[in-house]
């Protein structure tokens, strides 16, 4: 073997195969979607999911799923929406509640 | 928060949220299955929640259709917080018990990053609770 070969098989082929793994890794790695990691700041806009109500939720999808929520003056967390901040919206307690909670 | 950003998955709402397309469609079936399973409103918060947090969680579940009949899962992952909120109606139907189990599990997916993953988990936990509840009458 030629120490042009030698070069060509024991250097260059190895540097090949690791750049086309790394170009894989990292690739892969700088368009996954944000994940929630513990201790991270949680800067993405809050959702409230549920599952489809046929009914109030228009074709195109620009109806809110939830009729009540879109009346005004009801907030949910996050800052007063504009012009509302003076009225209150009082919504009628659904009486006693159970549950659970905790922190992680 | 507006109007819009309170809608369901089916409105893509959810473009900037923290869910990738397929964990988005794992939580829609799992909300889903468990609404048809229990007859009972399951719905999921991800965000922030004022404080105090239990009452800013109770008021989101008065705010929903049939607050009586529902269960809101409410994650606040800045707070490291998660609050399930239980009807007058659904509580008879999942002891607070369940919802400890159900709060223990999806606390132990959080810690590990997998917000999608526990509260899949939770919602069928809950779902399974209620549902053979409901057999048993």
């Amino acid at each position: 073997m030629s120490v042009l070969e030698t070069t060509l098989v024991f250097v260059l082929i190895p540097l090949a195969v690791a750049g086309v793994l790394a170009m894989l890794t990292l690739g892969a790695g700088s368009n996954r979607t944000p994940r929630y990691r513990p201790g991270m700041p949680f800067e993405f806009t809050p959702v409230w999911f549920l599952a489809a109500p046929p009914t109030s939720l228009s074709v195109d999808g620009q109806r809110p799923a939830l009729e009540r929520t879109a009346a005004r003056g009801v907030l949910q967390s996050g800052a007063a929406p504009e012009g509302v901040a003076d009225q209150t919206v009082t919504i009628p307690n659904s009486g006693p509640k159970g549950g659970a909670r905790g922190t992680w | 928060m507006s109007a819009s950003q309170l809608t369901s998955i089916a409105n893509g709402a959810a473009a900037a949220g923290p869910f990738s397309s397929r964990q988005l469609f794992r939580i829609d079936e799992a909300l889903t299955a468990a609404d048809r399973e229990t007859g009972l409103t399951f719905s999921v918060y991800v965000g922030a929640l004022d404080e105090p947090l239990r009452e800013s969680a109770e008021a989101l579940l008065d705010t929903l259709p049939a607050p009586a009949d529902s269960v809101l899962l409410a994650v606040s992952p800045n707070q490291r917080a998660l609050e399930i909120v239980t009807g007058h109606r659904a509580a008879k139907r999942i002891p607070d018990r369940a919802c400890e189990l159900a709060g223990m599990s999806m606390r132990a997916a959080f810690q590990g990053g997998d917000l999608a993953g526990g509260i899949v988990t939770g919602l069928r936990m809950l779902a399974d609770r209620a549902a053979r509840q409901g057999l048993r009458r």
